[in-house]
């Protein structure tokens, strides 16, 4: 057992990802400077993975090995037995003429021999070259245990297989696929759990920052589905009521409304998945810079996420027969919808007045339609997925599957609900955020979970 | 670098409780931000509340009271409790006005039955009582104060608060002081306003009584119908037990009791029934009131400046890592090494014979590629160290320096200061300038790297070992490239 934090270093040739895999298991990209180009980061630094307070692992970032051909022979050319590996790599450290010559080469043997363990990252698209296998050969000298890491194995340029076999000759077994830049927490899992077998006294300690992690995703992806419930059900729930002559001019207004509550959910799930404002111009989700690029009101956004339009008929509009849409529906008596209305297409939901005044001042009370709160909730749920799965330094982009996420079966009962409370949402001025709203919204983001771990 | 220091143990407080103003404050800007979205101007608030010591809740209440938005969001909450307490004023005139009326209807006539009395001022505050214990249990966990006062509080400020709050965060100051009052400090307010009520209510009743007693000559008498004078007697003589024990009302005995049956009131016995009444609605009304008042009050004062605040919420939450503190920023070890000034190599005199061409770690089989116009001598490739050390005996065995040394590099490869080592010794051995000609940019670009930062690299190792890097496809030979090539095998360097 171990009080101790684990000091884990991660080591590797130049430029095979390492700050990225820190930065990985960190959820930080505010650590170290990640480019693709040599020697970026240019001296070792550190960073705890604490929990409450107390640091469990600390992380070594290292610069990286460039120069191991040499640095074998100058090892080689060092006095002492053979097997004495531990030994001419202290001696080597204590030389001040060779450490000069091994600049970069000495500060990583010494972080070596510091470390519990090490990471050896490598690019797996490389092939399997003689000064690799040098800096493994190295790095084994210190007697520490070393888990490979392969980067970028998803790849189609990657040598996974070479490497594994390259590995196991140096009798290295402990290799993983990582990709760093790929967030997924199964792998994150496995690497920690490799260090682990390698390290009992530090099993403890690996099985707390596990579990940290865990409640950590779980009380994200809680987050997040209660972002999606709530603006789901704020806007299930929002209506308008608008003289007839005046309703195209409301819709407008209520569109844009409804945009924004959408972006305001997106905005959260971004926040929620990400770390630091600046990785938003360069994700690769379903969303660019932050922002749907479709509109939600237009019918060719609907088609896309194959969404029927038109399916007037179980709308949970609550007012009876007097209902009408906008997408060539039934309008019983009152005025049809001219100009923006028409043009835009899709998503309106129209009925009479909800009030028996409101019906004889011939106010039509104005909602969103069916179609596009499945739009809403569908792209909403996608994002989440993509956020889920990618990892924050992604520079790939991660596949967009957009379907309705209710295979155009009904609304949930929730929702349909939601239309009867217009005190539900926040955007309607009679708004109460009262318990019967809050129980709505727990029981749709349940909903929306099974929906979203069933792929 | 120095042995791995562990970081001073800066422990974050586990604290996430806040004051009821931050809280309020810090929850206002919750609900806005997951409805309209987040604040635009927020770095700044952003960066103070990350040099806020204390718990993230901390973090969270800095940073609101650092937004632009905050000052009217603070005059909205002085407001709405400037309405709370008005609020709470006026419940508690009405509990006066209903205590006075209940004890005006409890002795009605001249002629009051003692019992009866004592039932109608006792029976509603005793089942409201009963009811908020019961209520309090259940509703623990959802903030339930079981008192019909707090929820009329409740309700009203939700109603009122928008209309009268000018402010344009009202709605969510509101529901944020809604949320407030169903924290565990919110509970204890509300049993206490429910026990002042109550309070207020007995007061104002056993002031009405003890004028009405005073001024007044009222008969207190009691009767049966169904049950025996012995009966009665044993439950007056019990209920009188705790008002004489705490020493109100002397222990009646059996024969007084009988001498106040209706029709046989002695007169001089007036004034101790009287009593007994006053310290019956005192001692089974009003004391377990003032009883409770003072414990809810005690736990409200407790947890007063203790409000939890809940930071798993998605607005919150988003805003942990914007505000996350140093503990986990990066700490530098030991310098930055510094970087090897470019090698000044001039070009080489009396050259003779060919090119020398070298492969450097290449995949590519046929090198050195056909470069139409030049010829080359090829020293194969130098992929590992045995191939390295043979092209540099084979160099170092040159009679006379070549026009120059042709490099073939892999732009998969990141150079590294291996490579910088080698072609450094390789133009050194054999006194020639090496050019660097970089392969495989189709490759590179073919698997998502960016051409552009590693061309530069490599450029820059090409500076420092001072040669020149050519890039070069040889499926698509560039003009220019071979031109540049032809003339320095010619002896013309530029």
């Amino acid at each position: 057992m171990s009080e101790r934090p684990l000091k884990l270093a991660v080591v590797g040739h130049t430029n095979t990802g390492k700050t990225s895999l820190v930065r990985t298991l960190l959820r930080s990209s505010e650590f170290g400077q990640v480019a693709d180009r040599g020697g970026t980061t240019r001296q070792i630094t550190s960073s705890c993975l604490s929990v409450n307070g107390e640091v469990l692992v600390e992380l070594f970032d290292s610069p990286g090995l460039e120069n191991a051909p040499e640095l074998i022979e100058a090892l080689e050319e060092l006095p002492g037995p053979r097997h004495e590996g531990l030994e001419r790599i202290a001696h080597l450290i204590g030389d001040d003429h060779l450490r000069e010559h091994f600049d970069h080469e000495s500060r990583v043997l010494e972080l070596m021999l510091e470390a519990d363990i090490a990471l050896y990252v490598i690019d797996a698209r490389e092939p399997v070259l003689e000064k690799y296998q040098d800096e493994l050969d190295i790095l084994g000298q210190c007697g520490k245990p070393i888990v490979a890491v392969l980067n970028f194995t998803a790849s189609p340029a990657s040598r996974e297989a070479q490497w594994r076999d390259a590995l196991a000759r140096v009798r290295l077994h402990s290799v993983l696929a990582f990709d760093a830049v790929v967030r997924d927490p199964a792998t994150e899992l496995r690497l920690f759990q490799k260090i682990s077998s390698l390290l009992d006294d530090f099993a403890p300690v690996i099985e707390r920052w596990l579990e940290h992690r865990r409640d950590e995703e779980e009380q994200r992806a809680t987050a997040a589905l209660a972002t999606i419930a709530e603006m789901l059900i704020d806007l299930a729930a929002f209506g308008d009521t608008a003289a007839e002559a005046g309703q195209d001019i409301a819709w407008e207004q209520m569109q844009q409304r409804v945009r924004q509550r959408e972006q305001a959910c997106v905005d959260t799930l971004l926040d929620l998945y990400r770390f630091g404002r600046e990785d938003r111009e360069d994700d690769d989700l379903p969303t660019s810079g932050g922002r749907w690029d479709d509109d939600l009101f237009d019918t060719e956004t609907l088609r896309h996420y194959g969404i029927r339009t038109g399916t007037w008929a179980g709308i949970g509009a609550g007012t009876g027969a007097a209902v009408d849409v906008g997408t060539g529906g039934l309008t019983l008596g009152t005025g049809t919808l001219a100009g923006a209305v028409i043009g835009t297409g899709a998503g309106l939901l129209r009925s009479f007045g909800r009030t028996l005044t409101a019906r004889i001042r011939g106010q039509v009370v104005l909602m969103i339609d069916e179609a596009t709160l499945r739009l809403l909730a569908s792209r909403q749920v996608e994002l989440l997925g993509a956020l889920i799965r990618r990892g924050h330094a992604s520079q790939t982009p991660v596949r967009t599957t957009g379907a309705d996420l209710w295979d155009n079966r009904r609304l949930p009962r929730i929702l349909r609900q939601a239309r009867h409370h217009p005190e539900w949402s926040s955007l309607n001025p009679g708004h109460r955020g009262n318990d019967e709203r809050r129980r709505a919204v727990d029981r749709l983001s349940r909903q929306l979970r099974e929906l979203l771990e069933t792929p | 670098m120095g042995p791995v220091r562990r970081r001073p143990g800066k422990l974050t407080v586990k604290s996430q409780t806040l004051a009821p103003r931050d809280w309020l404050l810090t929850e206002t800007i919750r609900v806005r931000e997951e409805r309209a979205g987040r604040s635009v101007d927020d770095e700044a608030a952003n960066a103070l509340a990350r040099t806020t010591s204390g718990g993230l809740a901390e973090r969270l209440a800095a940073r609101a009271g650092a937004l632009p938005a905050a000052t009217g969001i603070r005059e909205d909450i002085d407001r709405l409790f400037g309405l709370m307490r008005n609020l709470v004023f006026l419940i508690l005139l009405l509990a006066a006005v209903a205590g006075l009326v209940a004890a005006r209807a409890s002795i009605a006539q001249r002629e009051v039955d003692i019992l009866l009395a004592a039932a109608t001022l006792l029976a509603l505050p005793s089942l409201m009582l009963i009811a908020w214990m019961v209520l309090m249990w259940p509703g623990r966990h959802r903030g339930g104060s079981g008192s019909l006062a707090g929820h009329l509080l409740r309700r009203a400020l939700g109603w009122l608060g928008p209309r009268l709050l000018p402010g344009e965060h009202a709605a969510e100051v509101t529901l944020a002081g809604s949320r407030a009052l169903g924290t565990a400090f919110g509970r204890w307010l509300l049993g206490a306003l429910a026990h002042a009520f109550w309070t207020v209510y007995l007061l104002s009743a056993l002031a009405a009584l003890a004028l009405f007693f005073t001024l007044a000559q009222y008969d207190l008498t009691w009767g049966t119908t169904l049950l025996s004078d012995d009966q009665v007697v044993t439950l007056v003589g019990s209920l009188a037990a705790p008002p004489a024990w705490l020493g109100l009302v002397p222990q009646p005995q059996p024969e007084w009791i009988l001498g106040g049956r209706e029709g046989a009131l002695a007169p001089e016995a007036r004034a101790l029934w009287a009593r007994l009444l006053l310290s019956m609605v005192f001692v089974y009304g009003l004391l377990p009131r003032l009883v409770l008042l003072a414990g809810c009050s005690l736990l409200a004062w407790s947890k007063r400046n203790r409000l939890p605040l809940d930071t798993s919420r998605p607005g919150y939450l988003r805003l942990s890592s914007a505000l996350r503190t140093n503990v986990a920023r990066p700490m530098a070890h030991g310098t930055a090494p510094e970087a090897r000034p470019p090698r000044q190599r001039s070009a080489p005199t009396a050259t003779r014979g060919k090119p020398i061409a070298i492969g450097l770690e290449l995949e590519r089989r046929g090198w050195p590629p056909t470069l139409p116009g030049i010829e080359t001598n090829s020293l194969g490739c130098a992929n590992d160290r045995a191939g390295r050390r043979g092209v540099l005996a084979a160099l170092d065995a040159l009679p006379a320096p070549p026009p120059f040394l042709l490099v073939g590099c892999s732009m998969l490869r990141t150079p590294d200061s291996a490579h910088a080592r080698f072609i450094d010794q390789a133009a050194d051995r054999a006194a020639t300038i090496p050019v660097l000609l970089l392969l495989d940019a189709g490759r590179l670009t073919e698997r998502g790297d960016s051409l552009a930062s590693r061309l530069a690299d490599w450029q820059a190792l090409a500076e420092q070992v001072g040669g020149v890097a050519l890039p070069y496809e040889p499926d698509a030979p560039d003009a220019a490239a071979l031109a540049r090539l032809k003339r320095m095998s010619e002896g013309v360097y530029e």
